[in-house]
Order: C-alpha cells, then structure tokens, then sequence
C-alpha cells in the first residue's frame, strides 16, 4: 500500500467520525434549544446554561462539519475561472486553489493553538468553563481540513501525472 | 487606504477571482495584511475574532431554521402546499404561474433558502406549466423569480447572517421583511397575469374544476401553521428567532412523523447532517470575514468610501441609486451570501449613519439588493437549477427572466425610498419606537 493509499485511508477516517461528530453536535444543539424553550414557556423557570452549551456546540459544528466539505471543494466559492480555463490549465488552477486553501489552514492551526496555549482566556458566565475549550474547535478543524486537504493534493497530482484531465471537469 | 488596498483588498479579490472558496480568501488575505503590511496588529486576531464571529447566540437561529427546512423537504409536503395554492389563484388567467408565485410565499414562510425553494418548486411546477401550454422559458423564469421571496419572508436566513453580524435584531428584521416579501409576490403575479393575458399563456381553469383538491390541501394546515407561529411568536415578542426556530423543528417532526408519516429515522439523520454541512458552509465565511471586516473598519475605510461618494455628490436620491446599482453589479459575480457578509459592515456606516437609513431598512435593502444577483448571469445559481428542469438554455431563460427582475427591482426601489414599506410592521408591533 503507497504513502497515498495511507493517507486517503486516514481521510476517510476523519470524514467518518467528522460525520459523526456533526450529527451529535447538532443533535444536541437542538435537543438544548428545546429544553430551553421547554423550561421557559412550559414549566416558567428558564435555565441558566442552556443558550451557552447550544452556543458551543454551533462553534464545534462550524468548525468540524467544514471539514466535510474540503474534498468535494464543497466550500462557496467563484467558479467561473476554473470553468472557463482550458482543460490542460485546468489542474494547475484547482491544485492551486486548494494549496492557497492549505496555507490558511496551516496558519489558522498553529496561531489556534497558540491562543489554546495562552493564558487569557475569559471564564463562561454561567457554566464557568474555560473559554479555550470552546476556541479549541478552530485549530482543530483547521488541522484536520488541512489533512484532507493534503490528500486532495496529492491526489489531484498523480491524477495530473497521469494526464488524466477530464477527471478535473467536475469542479462544482 | 494605502496599506489596505495593496496589501488586503489586491490579494483578497486576487484569489477570489482565482477561485479560492471564499472563507479562505478572506482570511489568507487577511493573514498576508497582517504578516506583509507592517501593522503592529497581534497576528493572534485571525482565530480571536473567528471565534468572536461565531460565538452569537442570534446565529443559533440558523441551524434551526435550516433544519426546519431540511425536513419539510423531506416530507414531501410540496405538493400539498401546491393544492392550497391553486384554490386560492389557481383560477386567475395564468393560474399556474400564480400558483408557482403563492407556493413560494408559503416555502418562505418555512424554510429561509432561495435554492431549497426552487428546488422543491420547480421539478414538479415547470413540467405541469408546459402541460398546460406556458413556454418553457416563461415557466423557468416565473419559478426562478419566485424563488427568491424564499430568502425575504420570514423566516429568512440571509437575515438571521445579516442580524448575527451587524448586531441588528433578528426578529425585527423578520418583521421588516415582511412587507416586501409580500410585495415581490403580488408584483410578480401583476406582471406574470399581464404577460399572460397578452400572450395567451396557459389553459384557464374554473374554480370548480380544482375543488377536488380540497380534501389534500387540507391536509397541508398543519404545515402552514409553522409560518403563522413563527410570527406571531416574533411579532409578539413572545419568542427569540432561535427559539422559534427550535419549536419550529420540534412540530416538523411531529407532524411529519405522526400525521404525514414520511418522516423516517433515516430521513431524521440525514436532515441533521445536511444542516451542519449548510450551516458550516455559511458561518466559515462569516468567520473569516469578521477578521478581514474589522481591519476594514480599523483603518476607517467606510469613512473613506462616504468621503469619497460624498465628494461626487451630496444628492442623497442619485448615492442611494449609485449603492442600487453596485449591489445590483456586485450581486452578478458573487454568491448573495458572502456578499451580504462582506459588504455589510462596510456599508452599514455609510447608509446608516451617512446616508439617515435605519439599521433593519438597511438589512432588507442590503439583503434583497444582493439577492437579485442569483436571477442574472454568469451566477445566477436560481438561473441554473430552473434550467435544466424547463429544458432550456441560459440565454432564453436570462431574457424571460427581465420583466420578472424589473418588478423585483420596483420592490428594492420602494424599500429604499419608502421607510414604511419595511418599518411600519415592526413599529406597530412595538419592536422598534
């Protein structure tokens, strides 16, 4: 098995428990925003943590359900370009686009963990947790985005090694 | 505005323009300013005001109602709500065309996406208006325009993301929008009745031949109670948007489950997953863009702009018509979406504080200016999905399309000039004074 073969097993990986991560988080998300609504209106007396841990749980949502999207390019962007360049262009521009994509991500994991490390982080109001714990959710993406970005690169050159440019036709 | 242009806004449209998704051109654009520049500005803000962006509870009602949304679709409820429709206008010469119109009105009141409506609308309403002897452009066109009151009646995402960003409430914009979300669909049955009638499109029905429809149009009540609820609940203030939103999900799978039953555990998981995805795609924008935003706001570039406008022109009608009119250029090249996001902080001060707009006019404005992007070529992403379903080209779509803009135009017009077309609602339910 090649180092490619690895590392597309390591992605899917990732995009499992990614999925599975998601379908948690959003599920608690709802499941608080409605026992929210429940206290308040049905039983009058409304919960103090509530608005906090639905909060945290969009955050973590955002940040690891983006990395479902890296694979696929699924993240909006100006397709025009890339539609309209000529086929043999056509790989150097996607490969570019991901590799500019990649350099973000790679910035964005090492300050967020520079912020998870430092000491100035706020306590939350009424749960009382550390602030870094939610925070944690943008480094974390980003590093696990920038893997399945890697994959994606590498990928799209063996595919361009092999001249294979039709298969870079598919870029919605 | 010496160091931001070369150093901010020159990479940022660079990579865009390249096709970089755009979360990640604004923050590598962002990121190069704050390597390359020479601001003393800590590099740490990348990740501080990503989190800041997202740490809202008026977000929160996004998920929601993208959620709600994501499983009305799938409980097939389009074609119900499509038998309400065509009793109440199913009769009136270019009946069908009519009903397209009133369906969306209803879609809007549940989800808050321009796609998702014409998605679900246009597969079943564009091959039944061939049927009937509408061109197949006409039916594409009159789906497409239709679609974006998706995005103005409440509930409406671009406004939850609007409301989220610039710290406006939420539920007064929904009510603001209101108003001109009802307008776009009586304007747009004006036009699509006259074009009608002149041209003698489509078969005319007589009521009692559609009564049949009764007995499933009823069925589609308890659907339709959802908008009801969520503005009642809005309007009165009884609920946040958020929790609207979470009550809203509860009785969608209640009714989908126990009264429709087609909604299915797997269905239930799929919703769920498409909502984070959704959710995700949106608010990594706003994050990226909050950063690229506040060096725009810190290096007083908005001020600049006004400055300069100002300097052209002290009119306040002919800057109003120059700000129309870039929305309306800006919203051909790029998703509404990250335009809203990006532009709105930037001209938030220019049309409130310069220009006397109040903030939940300028929400609307800035919303249904940008939205009419996806109605015109080469982005026009509602252009795309009615397409393929009528069967015909871009082009001829593109053309059909014009007097259905112009009435939408008419809308955006009077949201500007006449403040009560958004305000008077939330004035007389108290929500602003």
């Amino acid at each position: 098995m090649n180092l490619l073969d690895r590392l597309g097993l390591l992605v899917d990986g990732i995009e499992a428990v990614a999925r599975a991560a998601v379908l948690g988080l959003t599920l608690v998300v709802l499941l608080v925003m409605l026992a929210q609504v429940f206290f308040r209106y049905v039983l009058n007396s409304s919960l103090q943590w509530s608005e906090e841990l639905a909060v945290w749980g969009m955050v973590w949502m955002v940040f690891v359900g983006s990395v479902l999207l890296v694979r696929r390019s699924e993240h909006i962007s100006i397709t025009t370009l890339v539609r309209l360049a000529p086929l043999p262009v056509r790989p150097y521009l996607v490969i570019f686009n991901r590799a500019a994509g990649l350099v973000f991500l790679a910035i964005v994991g090492w300050y967020g963990f520079e912020v998870f490390g430092g000491t100035f982080h706020a306590k939350s109001p009424s749960i009382g947790l550390s602030t870094r714990w939610i925070k944690l959710a943008i480094p974390v993406g980003a590093v696990l985005m920038a893997v399945v970005a890697v994959h994606a690169i590498a990928d799209d050159l063996r595919r361009l090694a092999n001249r294979d440019f039709a298969s870079f036709g598919e870029v919605d | 505005m010496e160091l931001i242009g070369p150093y901010l806004f020159v990479p940022f449209v660079v990579l865009l323009v390249l096709g970089v998704p755009i979360a990640f051109s604004l923050g590598l654009a962002s990121a190069f300013f704050l390597f390359f520049s020479g601001a003393t500005i800590p590099r740490i803000v990348l990740v501080t005001e990503m989190y800041t962006a997202v740490d809202s509870f008026a977000l929160l009602a996004l998920p929601m109602f993208v959620l709600t949304g994501e499983l009305l679709n799938r409980c097939q409820l389009t074609e119900r709500l499509i038998d309400v429709a065509r009793l109440l206008v199913g009769w009136i010469k270019g009946g069908l065309a009519h009903v397209n119109v009133v369906t969306s009105m209803f879609f809007a009141g549940i989800s808050g996406s321009v796609l998702a409506d014409a998605a679900s609308i246009g597969p079943i309403l564009i091959p039944a208006m061939i049927r009937e002897r509408y061109p197949r452009a006409f039916s594409a066109a009159i789906t497409g325009a239709s679609a974006v009151i998706g995005a103005i009646i409440p509930p409406s995402i671009p406004l939850i993301i609007v409301g989220g960003q610039l710290q406006i409430s939420v539920g007064g914009l929904f009510a603001a929008g209101l108003v001109p979300g009802i307008l776009v669909g009586l304007f747009l049955m004006i036009v699509s009745w006259f074009i009608c009638w002149r041209n003698d499109y489509g078969t005319v029905h007589r009521f009692e031949e559609l009564a049949p429809a009764t007995g499933n149009a009823i069925k589609a009540v308890p659907a339709l109670l959802i908008p009801v609820f969520i503005l009642w609940g809005i309007l009165s203030g009884v609920f946040t948007p958020t929790e609207a939103g979470a009550a809203a999900v509860a009785y969608t799978i209640v009714i989908g489950t126990v009264l429709y039953r087609t909604l299915t555990r797997s269905k239930l998981v799929a919703s769920l997953i498409a909502t984070a995805r959704v959710t995700a795609s949106v608010l990594l924008i706003l994050a990226a863009a909050v950063v690229f935003s506040r060096l725009l706001t810190f290096y007083r570039v908005p001020q600049e702009i006004l400055g300069m406008l100002l300097a052209i022109t002290d009119n306040r009608v002919l800057l109003l018509l120059v700000i129309i009119a870039f929305f309306l250029v800006v919203g051909t090249f790029m998703d509404a979406l990250a335009n809203m996001i990006i532009l709105g902080p930037l001209l938030m001060p220019i049309a409130v504080d310069g220009l006397g707009m109040h903030p939940l006019q300028f929400g609307v404005f800035l919303m249904v200016g940008l939205l009419l992007g996806v109605l015109t070529p080469p982005m026009g992403l509602v252009l795309f999905v009615v397409a393929p379903v009528a069967k015909v080209s871009i082009e001829r779509l593109s053309l059909a399309v014009i007097p259905f803009l112009a009435a939408e135009l008419a809308v955006l017009l009077l949201i500007v000039f006449v403040p009560d077309v958004t305000l008077a609602l939330p004035r007389a339910f108290g929500l602003i004074e």
